[in-house]
């Protein structure tokens, strides 16, 4: 039990980190990139913190204590990263780049609290409209290196190309193709 | 706890096979509900599992130790595996890479891209789903957010504010 309660502690430590980060980050800045590397700093600090506490940690019952030590660490980095690529960083895809979940704001923060197709296309993103969102997504594509456009015209580039063969692929296998 | 990791990382496995398997046979209409009913049996699979493994020797504490590891393992696997599943499944950004790849000069116009991937026939399906989903309601052509909606809004709207993310989307 070790493993989740120091797993439990380092997410929690993180994303106190993280938000306190934000606040300073200037809004250029890949957060995304920035969060990766904090937590790939937190593994060897977190992994080191295991190996210098108790197993008990000093109140478990002994019960609930792991012998193996080795199996206890793999369970705790396994736990922490889960929590990471899993949790916080699921978090921070849906708010800043949810699409769904920004309709769901624009309503709920609409002034008569409802909307129609037109409004939701036109107010989208607190009134960038959806072309906004799909440019947005456009210029990560760009500064991937997935996609080039020249004179208005997008092609992908040849790793874009072996991404969108592979994505295809896992499309048409789950027969995912033909809808959306 | 190793014998609740592994039920846990098999009874996983065996709802990827289930779930993978089935979408490849049969087109799913509601894939979010099939794959969270074929979660709950896997789910159910490792308690039966750590019961069935139980000579009678077990205290009901490591039983009880058991099923959280393996419900543990599961639900970090599930929490690590979703979002992939939904970025093949819905990303727009993968739905651009593949449009192009599938297109006969492998090159479309930005117009056109955007055309199909920021119109209404989009937008009004992600409000389908929203309103299946419970989070939207709909009446006469207007979109109104239910409790649930509302719920998920406002705590987002918080988290987007404490981490000074913009408005994004």
């Amino acid at each position: 039990m070790k493993a989740v309660f120091l797993a439990a502690a380092l997410a929690i430590a993180y994303l106190i980190a993280i938000t306190v980060a934000f606040r300073f980050l200037s809004y250029e800045t890949l957060r995304a990139r920035f969060m990766l590397l904090l937590f790939l700093f937190t593994l060897p600090a977190g992994a080191a913190i295991h190996y210098a506490t108790p197993d008990n940690l000093g109140f478990l019952p002994a019960q609930w204590c792991e012998t193996g030590r080795i199996l206890d660490l793999g369970a705790f980095l396994f736990f922490y990263s889960a929590c990471f690529f899993g949790g916080i960083l699921q978090l921070y895809n849906l708010a800043d780049r949810g699409f769904s979940l920004r309709i769901v704001i624009d309503i709920d923060r609409s002034p008569t609290g409802s909307m129609s197709t037109g409004e939701i296309i036109s107010s989208y993103s607190a009134g960038r409209g959806i072309g906004w969102m799909y440019q947005k997504r456009i210029d990560d594509l760009i500064r991937l290196r997935l996609i080039s456009v020249d004179n208005d015209v997008v092609s992908p580039t040849a790793s874009g190309s072996r991404v969108a063969s592979r994505f295809l692929w896992m499309r048409r296998f789950l027969q995912i193709a033909a809808q959306n | 706890m190793l014998q609740g990791i592994v039920s846990g990382a098999i009874w996983f496995s065996v709802f990827l096979a289930v779930h993978i398997i089935w979408f490849h046979m049969i087109y799913v209409e509601r894939r979010a509900r099939f794959i969270m009913v074929t979660y709950a049996c896997c789910l159910a699979g490792n308690f039966g599992t750590v019961f069935a493994a139980d000579t009678g020797a077990m205290s009901v504490t490591q039983m009880a130790l058991r099923i959280f590891y393996g419900s543990l393992v599961m639900g970090c696997l599930f929490v690590l595996y979703m979002p992939f599943f939904y970025t093949i499944a819905t990303s727009l950004s993968v739905q651009t890479l593949v449009c192009l790849e599938e297109s006969p000069k492998r090159a479309l116009n930005l117009g056109a891209l955007q055309q199909r991937f920021a119109s209404p026939a989009i937008v009004a399906g992600r409000l389908d789903v929203m309103v299946t989903s419970g989070y939207l309601t709909v009446r006469a052509g207007t979109y109104s957010v239910t409790s649930k909606g509302r719920a998920i809004a406002k705590f987002f709207g918080y988290l987007k504010e404490i981490w000074r993310l913009g408005p994004g989307g």
